[in-house]
């Protein structure tokens, strides 16, 4: 029996355009799983960013309910909801949103150095060694703009994860990178899923879905349905076929959503 | 034409639309510059044109010189001698004999008043002075009943009374208390800042007076008023008055004379001094204005670089848009000098009010509308020629480099960086902030800069002015340094009673005692004050030479020294009554007696003038030895000799209310809260800019955990850093020119020396004004971090 970490009740998501409501998310319910690596998948506009931005805190829904450690999140103050993002959520955004005055180590370390329980030296140990995972330990003392989009990009997640979060939240973290910088990012977040971290993902790449253990695909604003997966990294990734028969079987479960 | 023209005010509007935070702000900006500059230099114009014709009007000359019966031996006798000597004197067409009684004030308000007062007859034909109600409208036809009297208006400052009130005149026995009914003008000497003062009592109390206190001239002395007029109006006042004095000595009979250009200097003294240094705050207040328009003007082009492009490629000249950046800011600061005018009006009301017991005029509340058109139209070619400055960058634009934007990255590398600290994470975050966007910041420096020398300089005045540690204001005012000074009613109150006195003193502490006379005497031929001392080595502002220690030595102020043309070493003529004596100057001093128009000599020296003269003295200056004793002193006399006449009081007990410390206090409030409001608008202006730019940092740093309180609290402390790096810079020029600034202002006083160091508080305290003013309004105006929201960084 897997253990739910965060449930969104009833949400929903309006906006105003013109003078006509769009509703964007309608009464989703939705359990994210300890460990699972979800993807979200979606055609654009149907409104799989704006659920990840709702139920990871950085938006209020419209209505409905977000519960995250018994709480419901849409009705915590921002003060709370600071604390939650600081110390229980981590995000990476598709944009590479670094602070540019800061260096890679230096945006990683500012949430590191917000939680009040670890000593400056075990957030640097605790940095340092992510760089080191991620492959940046030359490019840690760079700016953002000294970096390749793929450094940055791995800064974010490490940026993300510094505070080992329960939920990391990814709104397509490969958007804006290249072929061999998308592999990069996602293998890095098998890895970090490997070791327990749990993922919720927004992708329309393919690629990317198949690192997920869980699917959900999201149509009009609701959830068209899901489909669970074997954990990518227990798959044998020298075996091939296996690996294309994942592809088949994630391609003919999005033709059967109208994908 | 036409078209050029069109299309010029169809870019102007769409600036204003785009810009209007921008344009509202150099609005305000030039709206206050207006306000102060009319005022200013509408009170200061009307005030001097005032004065002048109130002089013409009360009829008197220009010369006026005041005998008095003590210091003349036969008073009636020398009277009629030196109306002969006049009445014979080329240089005068006109001479006027006005009666008057030199008097004191023993009790005004629970105080004695040192000065000299004379009273004249109310109903005199000889001079007509403008009589005003307590609320200031004039009294054509004043009815003077017995014991009533008419004050000048810095009665009300001086003395902290009204109308209605009554003081007492004369001395020992001799005293007569008299009430307020009216006040006068009188732009002789009506000024505060002039100690001797005329007051108006009635023909009946006049003759009453001398007819009963005939032989009492200790308490009231009969004495004479000169009105002189020249021959030759074109005649300087200076080469008239030393004309008079060659030709008939009159003024070495006289106790105190004042020409016309002397008592105008006397009577605007204060307002020139103080308005000097608001005119020198509102120049520094143009150059922060257009510091900010210069920021706008930056601020503009690279929010509309693209937009330039465009225009560029569809075949607008640079000139074009350079002119209606232009033509936008110009009507601006024209709409803001205009609206500006008609509120001044209110305010010259308020200024000539608060000057009006200071100045002791009742000046007319209008505009000079020539000079402050002048002056605006000055501040708008300086303005025009800046931004025509500013714009020249739109040259540089090209159609392709501005649609690509026209910006390179920007890499962010600093000796100044400093790793961010975990205990201190909020202040290292705002600090890399800072420090990597620098050139967003020089304008909120530079600023606070210029507006903390000037906080330092005038919290500088007002520590002197009130006393401190230094005894700066002896240095300034007094020739001698001293901790308490006892005086008796008369010379012979004290006398009686002095070594009694002085054996009290010493059973508390040892002591040293000095005394000092004040007498108009004539130096080369002008009248000038002398201070007398009996003990020259206690003089403590001399700063060049040494003391005047033999008989034929004399000291003599900077300022006279310049005025002279003459030094250390030089001789000049010193005359009283028929005698005149050769003197050698030995040193100078620097004290803002009579405005700088001072000298010394010892009583061996004074002697050489007057052999017959009797040493008695009406006050003691004393130097304790062991300071913590003075309250015990001066309670002790005052307990024990109070109702002897003779009284005690320690150095500085009066200086709270002197019209120099209230005016400063006004002027350093009118500083700060026009310094607070700029403050303000810098703020918003360089915050809205960093605002636009940071917005994506805001939500990166929210989605990390921040709360908007503490990324206010960042975008806050970045200007506090900002104030601090601006403050050390304004104290840095205030030590450097702080000196000469100093003497420039001090030498209006006539003071030109001026040897003094920085006190803690007056650096320290502007300092923590601006890193609060900064840091507050910033925090309020980062409001709109709130409204931040992390959707900011989401592509859809």
């Amino acid at each position: 029996m897997k253990k739910t970490i965060l449930e969104a009740k009833n949400l929903s998501k309006s906006f105003a355009n013109e003078g006509t409501q769009v509703h964007v998310l309608n009464n989703i319910d939705l359990k994210i799983y300890e460990g699972d690596f979800t993807v979200v998948m979606g055609a654009s506009g149907s409104g799989k960013s704006t659920l990840l931005y709702n139920i990871s805190g950085m938006d209020k829904p419209s209505s409905g309910e977000v519960i995250f450690d018994g709480e419901d999140i849409t009705k915590l103050s921002e003060k709370k909801l600071a604390k939650i993002r600081a110390f229980s959520f981590g995000f990476v955004f598709q944009q590479i949103h670094l602070v540019n005055n800061l260096t890679l180590l230096e945006n990683t370390l500012v949430p590191g150095y917000m939680d009040k329980s670890k000593t400056k030296q075990q957030v640097k140990e605790r940095a340092n060694s992510l760089f080191e995972k991620m492959n940046l330990s030359e490019a840690k003392d760079r700016l953002p703009s000294q970096v390749s989009g793929g450094e940055a990009q791995r800064g974010a997640i490490a940026r993300a994860v510094i505070n080992e979060p329960e939920l990391l939240f990814a709104d397509e973290p490969t958007g804006a990178l290249n072929r061999s910088n998308t592999r990069n990012v996602l293998d890095l977040m098998t890895e970090l899923n490997k070791d327990g971290q749990s993922i919720l993902m927004v992708t329309h790449d393919i690629k990317s879905a198949l690192r997920a253990n869980r699917l959900i695909y999201i149509e009009d604003g609701k959830i068209g349905g899901e489909m669970d997966l074997k954990p990518y990294h227990s798959l044998n990734l020298n075996d091939k076929a296996e690996i294309k028969d994942r592809e088949t079987q994630v391609n003919s479960w999005l033709s059967s959503m109208n994908w | 034409m036409v078209n050029v023209m069109r299309d010029m005010m169809l870019i102007t509007k769409g600036n204003f639309r785009k810009n209007k935070g921008a344009y509202i702000a150099v609005f305000i900006l030039m709206f206050i510059v207006s306000v102060c500059f009319v005022s200013v230099i509408s009170v200061v114009r009307n005030t001097h044109k005032h004065n002048k014709k109130a002089m013409e009007d009360t009829g008197l000359g220009d010369m006026l010189i005041w005998c008095a019966e003590y210091n003349i031996t036969d008073f009636n006798e020398a009277k009629t001698e030196l109306s002969n000597r006049l009445e014979n004197c080329d240089a005068i067409s006109e001479v006027k004999a006005i009666d008057q009684i030199e008097t004191y004030i023993t009790d005004i308000n629970g105080k004695e008043y040192g000065n000299t007062i004379f009273l004249t007859s109310c109903d005199s034909n000889l001079v007509s002075y403008k009589i005003f109600d307590g609320d200031g409208n004039p009294v054509t036809d004043p009815e003077l009943n017995s014991r009533e009297i008419i004050v000048p208006i810095s009665f009300t400052t001086m003395f902290n009374v009204d109308i209605g009130d009554t003081f007492t005149i004369g001395r020992a026995d001799y005293k007569i208390d008299v009430t307020i009914k009216y006040f006068f003008e009188d732009p002789y000497m009506g000024t505060q800042i002039m100690g001797v003062k005329t007051l108006l009592i009635s023909d009946a109390d006049f003759a009453y007076i001398r007819e009963n206190y005939k032989d009492a001239n200790i308490a009231f002395a009969d004495s004479v008023l000169l009105s002189l007029k020249k021959k030759d109006s074109d005649m300087s006042d200076m080469k008239f008055e030393k004309q008079i004095n060659k030709d008939t000595n009159v003024s070495a009979y006289g106790w105190v004379s004042l020409t016309k250009t002397q008592s105008s200097y006397y009577m605007m003294l204060l307002l020139d001094v103080f308005s000097g240094i608001l005119v020198g705050f509102i120049v520094l207040l143009v150059i922060i204005a257009i510091i900010v328009l210069g920021h706008n003007i930056s601020n503009s082009i690279e929010k509309d670089y693209v937009n330039y492009g465009i225009f560029k490629a569809i075949g607008i000249t640079s000139k074009k848009l350079k002119m209606s950046i232009m033509i936008g800011y110009i009507l601006t600061c024209i709409l803001g000098f205009v609206v500006g005018i008609p509120v001044a009006l209110p305010v010259i009301k308020v200024v000539n009010e608060i000057l009006r017991p200071i100045g002791g005029t009742y000046v007319e509340t209008s505009f000079d509308i020539g000079m402050s058109l002048l002056a605006m139209l000055a501040i708008l070619l300086v303005v025009g020629l800046y931004i025509m400055l500013k714009v020249s960058r739109i040259s540089h634009v090209t159609p392709v480099r501005a649609l690509n934007e026209g910006r390179a990255d920007v890499h962010f590398s600093s000796v100044l960086r400093l790793p961010l600290s975990k205990k201190l994470l909020n202040t290292s975050l705002a600090y890399r902030q800072l420090i990597s966007r620098k050139k967003q910041y020089i304008s909120a420096v530079i600023i606070t800069a210029l507006l903390v020398v000037f906080m330092v300089l005038i919290n500088q005045s007002l520590s002197w002015l009130s006393g401190g540690d230094e005894k700066i204001m002896s240095a300034l005012f007094d020739p001698i340094s001293y901790d308490l000074s006892i005086s008796g009613e008369t010379a012979d109150e004290l006398e009686a009673k002095k070594k009694e006195i002085n054996e009290l003193v010493e059973s508390i502490s040892g002591y040293k005692e000095v005394h000092l006379m004040s007498k108009y005497v004539l130096l080369d031929d002008a009248k000038i004050h002398c201070q007398i001392i009996d003990d020259p080595e206690a003089v403590f502002n001399l700063h060049k030479g040494r003391t005047c220690l033999y008989d034929d030595e004399i000291l003599l102020t900077d300022y006279l020294s310049r005025e002279l043309g003459k030094g250390i070493g030089d001789t000049v003529t010193v005359g009283d009554l028929d005698e005149k004596q050769e003197y050698i100057i030995v040193g100078l001093t620097y004290t803002g007696n009579d405005a700088g128009k001072s000298f010394m000599m010892n009583c061996e020296g004074y002697e050489r003038l007057n052999k017959d003269v009797k040493w008695t003295w009406r006050v003691g200056y004393y130097s304790i030895d062991d300071e913590s004793k003075i309250e015990e002193i001066v309670d002790s006399i005052n307990e024990k000799y109070g109702d002897f006449g003779i009284s005690a009081k320690a150095y500085g007990n009066d200086v709270d209310g002197d019209p120099i410390s209230l005016a400063l206090n006004g002027i350093s409030v009118v500083i700060y809260v026009l310094s607070a409001i700029f403050i303000i608008i810098t703020v918003i202006l360089v915050s809205g800019k960093m605002f636009e730019r940071e917005k994506k940092d805001y939500g990166i740093l929210k989605a990390c955990g921040f709360d908007s309180g503490k990324l206010r609290s960042q975008f806050a402390l970045r200007f506090m850093f900002a104030s601090f790096v601006g403050s050390l810079l304004g104290i840095i020029i205030a030590i450097i020119s702080g000196e000469r600034i100093m003497e420039l202002i001090f030498s209006m006083f006539g003071i030109l020396h001026l040897e003094f160091s920085f006190g803690a508080p007056a650096l320290i305290i502007p300092v923590c004004v601006m890193a609060l003013m900064f840091y507050v309004f910033a925090y309020l105006v980062s409001g709109k971090i709130k409204k931040v929201n992390t959707r900011v960084l989401v592509v859809e």
